[in-house]
C-alpha cells in the first residue's frame, strides 16, 4: 500500500512560493485586526472566571491554612505536589521543540515554536506557584533562598528541595531568555508595522532597537544556538531533579532509579498534547492555518506517540521492577497501585496514555484537527492520573500496616487545581492579541533557503 | 547642511545583496552593513569573528556560574556544620545539581550579555530608522549601507557604484 502524498513536500512544510509579505501578514496582521475576536472574548471570559477561582481558592488557602487541602496523615504530598509535577513537566515539551529542532535544523518548527515557548514560561509559572501555595506561609518563601540572616543560617543544598528550587528558578531564567532573544527581530516587525504610537513605542521596547543588521544577526545566530544547546540539558536535569523528591527517600514504590527517565519522558509526553492542543487552537483562533499546516499537526501527532511509547516502557519497568527486586513492600505497593483504592488514577493512564494514544498511528488521525485534539485532551488527563498514580497510592502503604491510610481531595484541593488554567489561560490570551506567535523571520529564512535564493 | 553618514542601498531580494556585499568587501570596502530580515549565511564569513565571542563568554559565564555555586554551598556548611546522617560536610556527589544549574544560568546570562554587549543594543534612536522605507529591513527588505567614514568611500563613485547593482540608492543623515 503506497502512503497518501504529502500536503507539501517542503522541509518547512509549507507552500514553496510563499511570500515574505504574505508571511509578514498572516503573522502580523491578528495584532491590528484579530480574525476571531467572539471567540477570543469567549477564551478570555473563560480565563478571567478561572483566574477569579484561583485567586479566591489561594486567599481561601491562605486565611485557612494548608488544611483546607486534602493533605493529612499519611499522605502528606497531594495535589500540590502533583498538580506541579504535572504543570511543570508540561513545560518540558516547548523547550524540546524550540531547542533541540532548533539544532538540528529542522525549519518546520519554525512555525510551532513560539507558541510552544509561550506553552512553557505559563506552565512553568502555574507550576512554581504550587509549591510556594503549599508552604503554610508563603510570604515567608524567601526562607528557602540563600541569602545572610541574623540567625546564620543557610538552605541545605544536599536536600532535593533545594535543588528543585533552584532548578525551577534556573529554568524560567533560562526559558525566558532563549523566549524572549528569540522573539526579538519579531518584535521589530512588528514595530516598523504598527499603526499608533502607543503600539510602536511598546513595541520598540521590546525590539531594544533592533535593526536587522548582518553583524547583529551574527551574534544572534550565536546566541541562540548557545541557548538552545543549554536548555536542552536543563531539560533533563529540572525532570530528574523533581523526580529526585520522590525518589530519594526510601518510599516503596518511589525510591527508584527508573524514575528520572521516567519523568523526563512523560514530562515531554504530556507537553506535546499541550503543544499539539494548542497549535491546532492557536491555527484556529489567528486564522493561520497557512502556517502551520496539517502535515505539523501529523509532525505532532508522530512525536506525541514516540514519546508516548517511551513512557509506556517506564510503565512496564515500573510493574517489573518490584517483582524482580522481590521486595515484598514494593510488591504491596505495586498491588495497591493496581488494585487498591485509587486503581481508576493507574487504569486511566493505561488507557489514555497507552491505549487512546494507539490512533495515532494512522495518518487520517493525525492530520484531523479535532480527532487529533481529542487525543491530545485524552493524553493530558491520562497524565494527570499517571501523576496521582505515582505520587499518591505509595503514601497510603507506608511500611507499618498501623500507618496506612487515605487520601481524598477537598474542594478547594480541585477548585486551586482548575484555577490554575485560568492562570495559564489569561496571559496566554494576551499573547495571542499582542505577540507575534509564529516566528515569522525564521519563517522567512526557511523558505528563502528551500527555495535557493537566499 | 549635516554631514551624511553614508549611502543605503535597497536590494528586492536577498541574492543580489549578498552578491553586493561581498563585492563590495571584495573591492576594499570595509565598513559596510547589510540589513535584512533574517541572517543571511553567504555573509557570515565577514562577520564571524565577532559572533565567536558569544560561545566563549558562556564558558566564561559557565565556569563562573561553578564557582559561585561551590562558594556558596561550601561556604554555607563552613559557616553552620551541620551534620546530616553522618555525610561529610563537603559531599561533592550531593553538591553537583547545583552547581550545574548556576554553570547553565551563568553560561546562558553571559551569552545574552554578551550580544547586547556586542551589538550595542539596547538602543532608543539610530540614524539609520531615520531612511525612507528603512522600516521594510524587518519584513521583506534588503540594504546594504556603506559608510561615509570608510577610506574608499567617495559620495560620486560609491553612489553610482550602488545604483548599479540597487533598485535605490539613498544618502543617510543624522
Amino acid at each position: 500500500m503506497r502512503p497518501e502524498p504529502l500536503l507539501h513536500d517542503t522541509g518547512h512544510f509549507l507552500p514553496r512560493d510563499l511570500s515574505d509579505q504574505q508571511v509578514s501578514r498572516q503573522v502580523f496582521g491578528p495584532l491590528q485586526q484579530f480574525p476571531r475576536r467572539v471567540a477570543w472574548r469567549w477564551l478570555f471570559g473563560i480565563a478571567i472566571t478561572l483566574l477569579l477561582m484561583y485567586l479566591a481558592s489561594a486567599t481561601v488557602l491562605l486565611a485557612n491554612g494548608v488544611g483546607m487541602w486534602g493533605n493529612n496523615q499519611p499522605v502528606h504530598w497531594g495535589y500540590g505536589i502533583l498538580n506541579y509535577i504535572w504543570w511543570l513537566g508540561i513545560g518540558h515539551a516547548g523547550t524540546f521543540i524550540s531547542a533541540l529542532l532548533l539544532l538540528i535544523e529542522r525549519p518546520w518548527r519554525h512555525t510551532l515554536n513560539r507558541l510552544a515557548e509561550l506553552m512553557t514560561l505559563m506552565a512553568v509559572i502555574c507550576a512554581a506557584l504550587y509549591p510556594i501555595l503549599h508552604l503554610g506561609r508563603p510570604w515567608l518563601f524567601y526562607w528557602i533562598l540563600p541569602y545572610p540572616n541574623e540567625m546564620g543560617l543557610w538552605p541545605q543544598f544536599k536536600s532535593p528541595t533545594a535543588w528543585d528550587m533552584f532548578a525551577i528558578l534556573s529554568y524560567l531564567t533560562v526559558s525566558l531568555l532563549f523566549l524572549l532573544v528569540g522573539a526579538i527581530p519579531d518584535f521589530a516587525t512588528a514595530r516598523d508595522r504598527a499603526q499608533g504610537a502607543l503600539r510602536q513605542t511598546l513595541y520598540g521596547l521590546m525590539a531594544l532597537g533592533w535593526r536587522g543588521s548582518q553583524q547583529h544577526w551574527a551574534l544572534w545566530r550565536s546566541t541562540t544556538r548557545v541557548l538552545a544547546m543549554l536548555a536542552i540539558p536543563l531539560v533533563f536535569a529540572v525532570s530528574s531533579g523533581y523526580s529526585f523528591l520522590l525518589t530519594m527517600g526510601p518510599q516503596s514504590g518511589w525510591h527508584s532509579t527508573l524514575f528520572p527517565p521516567y519523568f523526563v519522558a512523560g514530562a515531554v509526553f504530556s507537553g506535546f498534547a499541550l503543544v499539539a492542543l494548542l497549535a491546532i487552537g492557536v491555527r484556529w483562533l489567528l486564522h493561520i492555518e497557512a502556517l502551520i499546516t496539517l502535515r505539523h499537526l501529523d509532525m505532532l501527532g508522530r512525536l506525541l506517540l514516540a514519546t508516548g511509547w517511551l513512557t509506556a516502557y517506564g510503565y512496564l519497568m515500573d510493574l517489573f521492577m518490584p517483582f524482580y527486586s522481590g521486595d515484598t513492600h514494593e510488591i504491596e505497593v505495586l498491588l495497591t497501585r493496581l488494585s487498591g483504592p485509587h486503581a481508576w488514577s493507574f487504569w486511566l493512564a493505561i488507557v489514555c496514555n497507552v491505549g487512546v494514544l494507539q490512533a495515532l498511528w494512522w495518518r487520517s488521525v493525525r492530520q484531523r484537527p479535532g480527532v487529533l485534539a481529542a487525543v491530545a485532551l485524552a493524553v493530558l488527563v491520562g497524565m494527570w492520573a499517571e501523576r496521582f498514580m505515582l505520587v499518591i497510592p505509595p503514601q497510603t502503604r507506608d511500611f507499618l500496616v498501623s500507618t496506612w491510610g487515605g487520601y481524598t481531595p477537598t474542594i478547594w484541593d480541585w477548585t486551586l487545581f482548575i484555577g490554575s488554567f485560568g492562570v495559564f489561560l489569561l496571559p496566554y490570551s494576551l499573547f495571542l492579541r499582542y505577540v507575534p506567535m509564529v516566528s515569522a523571520f525564521e519563517v522567512k529564512q526557511a523558505l528563502h533557503q528551500e527555495r535557493g535564493d537566499d | 547642511m549635516t554631514e551624511s553618514l553614508g549611502l543605503l542601498a535597497e536590494f528586492d531580494a536577498p541574492q543580489p545583496l549578498v552578491e553586493a556585499s561581498l563585492h563590495a568587501w571584495a573591492i576594499g570596502y570595509r565598513r559596510l552593513d547589510a540589513f535584512a530580515p533574517f541572517p543571511l549565511e553567504a555573509l557570515q564569513p565577514l562577520l564571524k569573528p565577532k559572533a565567536s565571542r558569544v560561545s566563549s563568554m558562556a564558558c566564561i559565564g559557565g565556569l563562573l556560574g561553578i564557582g559561585l555555586a561551590l562558594l556558596m554551598q561550601i561556604g554555607s556548611v563552613w559557616s553552620y556544620p551541620l551534620n546530616v546522617g553522618g555525610r561529610p560536610l563537603i559531599a561533592l556527589p550531593l553538591l553537583m545539581v547545583v552547581t550545574f544549574l548556576f554553570a547553565v544560568v551563568g553560561a546562558a546570562i553571559a551569552a545574552v550579555l554578551t550580544l547586547l554587549v556586542s551589538s550595542r543594543l539596547p538602543r532608543l534612536h539610530h540614524p539609520l530608522f531615520g531612511a525612507e522605507g528603512f522600516e521594510r529591513a524587518s519584513d521583506d527588505g534588503f540594504f546594504l549601507f556603506i559608510e561615509a567614514g570608510d577610506p574608499l568611500f567617495d559620495a560620486q563613485a560609491t553612489r553610482a557604484w550602488l545604483a548599479e547593482r540597487a533598485i535605490s540608492v539613498r544618502e543617510v543623515r543624522p
